[in-house]
């Protein structure tokens, strides 16, 4: 009974780490080496809709990194699939902030979007949770 | 048994009484029991939700009406074929929601794909089934030159428009003058660069600007052919109605769908997960999955969007290319296209609009009622080349008859006046 009881409030924390959470658009990333947040300009974000985001990234102690290397990749776990498209980021602003062109989400649900970084020969990556 | 006493009985008689009623008022009324959650998607999938019509950057004249005319008068006329016999019309037939109730096409020869409809594929950043244009210019040119479709050529169809009075002033009056073709020898009656070696040779014959002249004429006809079709798009069904009496509480539309119906709109929306590709108002993402459809009989299986990824990317008529009206930039569908493996034997999702007035299904007809595409969702069979994206759903006999008659319920006009489905020819 107790293995149950702990089975239960196990699997009701997880599941309220991903549905609260997880959704923030401002981590670190799984190293903890950068700090990573994006700013969609399509808000609400709606599906079968083309659009971009801004991503901002610095590094562990704040400061705004403006010549890393990032890519990004995405998809529904659920589904074992990837995202519609393969988003790029297409201009750097500046000040850590660079543009990120061709996102799309193709279906409702939980999607995944993990942005990979190097900067100065150190490499991490933050995953991303969006419900929609 | 102990004896009720008055108070008791009262009650209770009440009771079933208010329970009776409520019952009857929920059977009369068909009173929704839809959760906020629910009532979100379907109103996003109602018809009043459909955007404005996206920008075509790639075509000028996109929504340009006389170029919709210029269009529809070509698109219906059948000297734009090799015997002068077919028209885009004799597969996309106005009355049959522009497909052409065939499992595959019968144009100049036995066609190998399903001809699908041209209700709201103006709103599909891809054409084909296997997306192989990325706008319904590009589109509306393959078909003209395929054997097995018009099988005409180029050159052909911009001496008929140079010839005929009436394509050329409104040719001319749209684009500019038309170049002067009345030399054969520049510009021979047949000539395009596809496999038939006759019309090929006949191409390659030509000066380079002379090539150049034919295709922008051809190209400035697929232009207003594809004005036309922008203007073919759907209006409310008894769905939409239905939706429509949720949102405003209106008991006359919610009379629009049955109760079996509503139980298969809430499979639709729930158990059955059509809504994970057939979402939006027109019940499509236009987007391409791989759902495990088995090759039609004597053909091969479709690798589907591979091939079209290969196709489009290197398509002179494709939105960066120089027939294009588009800036580079603009053309963010084909620059963000997603490439890779994972789309192999992955076809586009349908409008679900209509659905039930356009049988045969999939992309080479393979299925020929609503039932048998239901029971193939039901079963989810592994995929001969690629990976299957569904999985089986388990419904009940009962529950595919809902979902089936909710299908049913998305049927309704176009949302067009009736004189642009007129052939101007008869």
């Amino acid at each position: 009974m107790k293995r149950l009881i702990l089975i239960f409030i196990t699997s009701t924390l997880c599941n309220s780490a991903f549905s609260e959470t997880d959704l923030r658009s401002n981590k670190l990333s799984d190293n903890g080496h950068f700090q990573v947040s994006y700013m969609s300009k399509l808000e609400p974000i709606e599906i079968n809709n083309l659009h971009a985001w801004k991503i901002f990234i610095k590094d562990k102690d704040g400061k705004a990194l403006s010549n890393a290397e990032v890519s990004v990749i995405g998809g529904m776990p659920e589904h074992n699939h990837g995202l519609p498209t393969q988003p790029q980021i297409t201009k750097n602003f500046g000040d850590g902030c660079y543009l990120l062109e061709g996102m799309k989400f193709h279906m409702l649900g939980w999607w995944t979007i993990t942005i990979s970084i190097t900067n100065e020969n150190i490499s991490d990556a933050v995953t991303f949770n969006l419900k929609l | 048994m102990p004896k009720l006493s008055r108070n008791a009985f009262f009650a209770i008689t009440v009771i079933v009484l208010v329970s009776i009623f409520v019952s009857w008022i929920y059977q009369h009324n068909n009173l929704p029991d839809w959760s906020a959650d629910e009532i979100k998607i379907l109103q996003s999938l109602s018809i009043d939700k459909l955007p404005p019509l996206p920008k075509d950057h790639s075509n000028a004249f996109a929504d340009n009406l006389r170029a919709a005319e210029f269009g529809r008068q070509l698109f219906f006329d059948e000297r734009f074929s090799h015997n002068s016999k077919i028209s885009c019309a004799t597969c996309h037939v106005p009355e049959l929601y522009f497909t052409d109730g065939l499992a595959t096409a019968a144009g100049a020869q036995a066609g190998i794909r399903n001809s699908p409809t041209l209700v709201g594929v103006a709103y599909s950043p891809w054409q084909f089934w296997n997306g192989r244009s990325d706008s319904q210019w590009s589109q509306a040119l393959a078909p003209l030159e395929n054997t097995l479709e018009h099988a005409g050529s180029r050159t052909q169809f911009a001496h008929i428009i140079f010839t005929d009075k009436n394509y050329r002033q409104r040719y001319e009056e749209l684009f500019g003058s038309m170049p002067n073709l009345s030399n054969k020898k520049r510009f021979p009656k047949a000539a395009a660069p596809v496999d038939n070696q006759e019309l090929n040779n006949a191409w390659q014959a030509m000066q380079t600007k002379d090539q150049k002249a034919v295709n922008v004429v051809f190209v400035n006809m697929a232009k207003s052919i594809a004005a036309y079709q922008r203007l073919l798009q759907p209006a409310s069904s008894r769905f939409d109605n239905y939706v429509d009496g949720i949102i405003n509480n209106d008991a006359e539309k919610l009379k629009s769908l049955s109760k079996y119906e509503i139980a298969g709109l809430k499979l639709f929306i729930g158990k059955a997960q059509c809504i994970n590709c057939h979402n939006g108002p027109l019940l499509t993402n236009n987007e391409f999955h791989n759902t495990g459809i088995i090759s039609a009989a004597r053909q091969l299986p479709s690798l589907g969007r591979a091939t079209g990824l290969r196709i489009v990317l290197t398509d002179p008529f494709n939105c960066q290319g120089e027939f294009s009206d588009a800036d580079s930039k603009q053309c963010k569908e084909l620059r963000f296209v997603k490439t890779g493996d994972e789309l192999i034997a992955a076809h586009k999702v349908p409008t679900l609009r209509n659905v039930a007035d356009t049988a045969p299904y999939m992309h080479a007809g393979q299925l020929t009622t609503l039932e048998e595409v239901i029971e193939h969702y039901n079963l989810a069979p592994l995929a001969m080349i690629g990976h299957n994206e569904i999985k089986p759903l388990q419904l009940s006999g009962k529950e595919k008859k809902q979902l089936t008659k909710f299908l049913h319920s998305l049927s309704g006009p176009l949302a067009i006046d009736p004189k642009w489905l007129i052939n101007p020819h008869i």
